[in-house]
């Protein structure tokens, strides 16, 4: 009781004090009928990739067709959930439409940070069946999966990137045949991918190496080990919802993961993010790179352009990742933040963007002619974007990834054994939830 | 007397009016943002939910004090201070002396040395990680074409911290050298010529005059760095990302995670004062030695 009236004085005080308004934005419905105050510009925060090149240029037509301008704010992925939240939590918002990972659905979906969009996509007769069903999840949160938050942007698949011109080397197939008595070529399994990584390191004496690897704390690292961890039939939580981060599948990946970090990929890894290991590969210095399914476009230019071909991740089942268009509670013109999102993800725009070398998550824009012509490769990343495994959609999964992201960054450098790392994120996992 | 005594009041009454501007300033972006933090620091206030949370005493004090990694990252703070401002007392002691002795072109070699510290903490950051990357980076290159062993600079437990105190001696010396130069700029001529008179030679001289001279500014200067080097966080944040492992994970860059990662915010600002209350005692340390004859 005392510590409610502290707490009312408090909020009072420091209210009169600062002269703010403490209004509450909790998930109050979509607010269609609201009466608004209309915006000439609309903000948006994206992260700085080519996609959000595109949707830049397509911004531009958007403004010519009804007045409204519209600012991209480009940002470093690493500095994009706490540029959102704080914007969220405040009384407003000076984004219009947010941009959001697949990791921090459940968490702004949950905390009513956006809104539901069911009543815009009623009003507007905007179609969501076209949507592919692995991106779909990716719209709604675990508990409420029947109310729409976001509309999906792109995927960023984990796909196997490997060298072509490697796994044609009769050379190097014929040193793995005589070393390990296996035909040499691209991993199927998690255990493949790692003996093949470290047999072309040591055998070319780190002239190649066998893989890229991205093993930086905290989002590159829990990325990059989830596709192990899928790969090798294990989860974050299993069938019947208990945590299963430490499962003898997922500890054997971990083991596999560190083994492959230390003793495949280049010195240093251990530090490496998105940026770093790109150029590693891209320079032609290694053979393999679990990386995103949009990255061959990206690679033209490059000394690999023309060498590189895509698979699912060794183990079958990639990490499915990918970006949602949501409306924040606080935005001030919601009618005008939908009618972008409307715009941006409408047919022509989405295959303009899928032409140009952007990812798209229409079925319609994946199997368009045009856009097949201009990256047959999109045939294959269908399947694999189709196959891949998503993240547990839950409110909390942004701390458990941070939480994971330690821990393994603990075991490849070596301070904790596989199984206590996994143990660590478990006890923690549990106390969170 | 009468006169004198309203004279006063309105002396007071003027200075109580200069003094107001500067006096809510202060109250509003200093002492409104601690007291803030302090009444936050015993809720669990969290980003999730709108407003204060409930008021939960001690607990976010505790709760930091008995988690292994926050604790982890006091020693590693208290490390990385020591080791890089010793570095920085040292080296920039001794480039403020050289350049105390040079005669023609002091203004252009000072130019020169203070370049690192103009530039931004976070550039400063991505610079040396692009020259320390361990395959493409020039700094590896070189010394492999001097017949050593590249490193991974900042992707080896047992290299990063001190990868990072390099990079913050290599930004920071510079500050550290603008303070001693102009401490040694402005020593008296007296004593030194005293001391040749007498027969003092060179060692004598720094120990027994030099360097008690100058101890108000080199305590002024290794507290102002050892408080920018508590308080460190860009550098962490864009070269290793408190990895690998956590063996370069500083306070402030816990509070970070615990603040906009974990959000948090109540236990990081219990986490703030502990690091504050830190600040305090080594400034309080600094100050009473400075008093010391």
């Amino acid at each position: 009781m005392k510590s409610k009236l502290l707490k009312n004085a408090l909020a009072i005080g420091l209210a009169v004090v600062m002269s703010i308004g403490v209004a509450g934005c909790g998930a109050g419905g979509s607010s269609v009928s609201q009466p608004q105050e209309k915006v000439d510009t609309i903000h948006i925060l994206m992260e700085a990739v080519p996609d959000t090149t595109y949707v830049q240029e397509a911004a531009e037509k958007f403004t010519e067709q009804t007045g409204v301008k519209v600012e991209i704010e480009a940002v470093n992925y690493q500095t994009m959930h706490e540029k959102i939240v704080t914007e969220m939590t405040a009384a407003t918002s000076s984004y219009d439409v947010v941009i959001c990972d697949h990791t921090w659905i459940g968490e702004f979906a949950e905390a009513g940070w956006v809104i539901p969009l069911d009543d815009y996509i009623e009003s507007s007769g905007f179609d969501t069946s076209v949507y592919l069903d692995s991106v779909k999840q990716m719209m709604s949160c675990a508990s409420d999966p029947d109310t729409t938050y976001f509309i999906p942007f792109c995927t960023y698949t984990y796909a196997l990137l490997y060298r072509t011109d490697v796994f044609e080397n009769e050379e190097y197939a014929a040193a793995y045949k005589e070393a390990t008595g296996e035909d040499f070529g691209v991993p199927a399994t998690i255990e493949e991918y790692v003996n093949v990584a470290k047999f072309l390191t040591s055998y070319t004496d780190k002239e190649l190496y066998g893989a890229a690897m991205q093993a930086q704390r905290s989002d590159p690292i829990t990325m990059e080990y989830t596709n192990f961890l899928f790969g090798n039939g294990g989860d974050y939580y299993d069938e019947s919802g208990n945590i299963a981060i430490n499962s003898p599948e997922a500890v054997q990946a971990l083991e596999y993961y560190v083994d492959c970090v230390n003793n495949a990929a280049p010195e240093g890894s251990a530090g490496f993010g998105f940026d770093e290991t790109l150029a590693v590969f891209s320079s032609g210095k290694a053979a393999m790179y679990i990386g995103n399914y949009w990255m061959i476009p990206q690679l033209a230019g490059t000394e690999v352009e023309g060498k590189v071909y895509l698979t699912d991740a060794p183990g079958g089942h990639s990490n499915n990742g990918g970006w949602g268009w949501g409306i924040p509670s606080n935005a001030k013109d919601k009618d005008t933040s939908w009618q972008f999102i409307e715009y941006i993800e409408s047919f022509e725009v989405a295959k303009e963007r899928a032409i140009k070398g952007g990812s798209p998550t229409r079925s319609d824009v994946f199997s368009d002619p045009d856009v097949l012509a201009a990256w047959p490769y999109y045939q294959d990343a269908l399947t694999i974007i189709s196959n891949a495994k998503a993240l547990p959609r839950m409110p909390e999964l942004p701390q458990i990834l941070e939480i994971l992201g330690r821990e393994l960054s603990e075991a490849v450098a070596g301070s904790k054994s596989p199984q206590d790392a996994l143990d660590t994120v478990a006890q923690e996992m549990e106390a969170m939830t | 007397m009468n006169k004198s005594k309203q004279l006063g009041k309105r002396n007071r009454r003027d200075m109580a009016i200069l003094f107001l501007p500067a006096m809510l300033c202060i109250a509003a972006v200093v002492v409104f943002p601690l007291a803030y933090s302090l009444i936050l620091s015993f809720t669990d206030t969290n980003l999730r939910s709108q407003g204060l949370g409930d008021f939960v005493g001690l607990k976010n004090y505790i709760t930091a004090l008995t988690d292994e990694y926050f604790r982890k990252s006091i020693f590693t703070t208290l490390k990385y201070t020591v080791v890089s401002v010793v570095f920085e007392l040292c080296i920039g002691y001794l480039i403020a002396a050289l350049l105390n002795r040079v005669g023609r072109g002091r203004e252009l070699f000072f130019s020169i040395i203070i370049v690192p510290m103009m530039i931004s903490c976070v550039a400063v950051g991505m610079i040396w990680r692009l020259l320390l990357h361990p395959e493409l980076g020039i700094v590896n290159y070189v010394i492999e074409c001097l017949g050593g062993t590249g490193r991974a600079w900042y992707g080896d437990a047992s290299l990063a911290l001190g990868t990072l105190i390099f990079i913050d001696v290599w930004q920071e010396t510079p500050y550290m050298s603008l303070l001693i130069l102009a401490g040694l700029v402005s020593l008296p001529k007296d004593p030194y010529e005293a001391a040749i008179i007498e027969g003092a030679n060179g060692v004598q001289t720094f120990f027994r005059i030099t360097l008690p001279l100058m101890k108000p500014t080199l305590i002024v200067a290794t507290l102002l760095r050892a408080i920018g080097a508590l308080k460190t966080y860009d550098l962490v944040y864009v070269v290793t990302k408190g990895g690998p492992g956590v063996s370069t994970e500083v306070m402030t860059y816990n509070i970070y995670k615990q603040a906009y990662q974990y959000l948090n915010t109540g236990r990081a600002a219990a986490m703030s004062y502990i690091l504050l209350l830190i600040v305090m005692a080594i400034s309080v340390f600094f100050v009473k030695m400075s008093r010391r004859e």
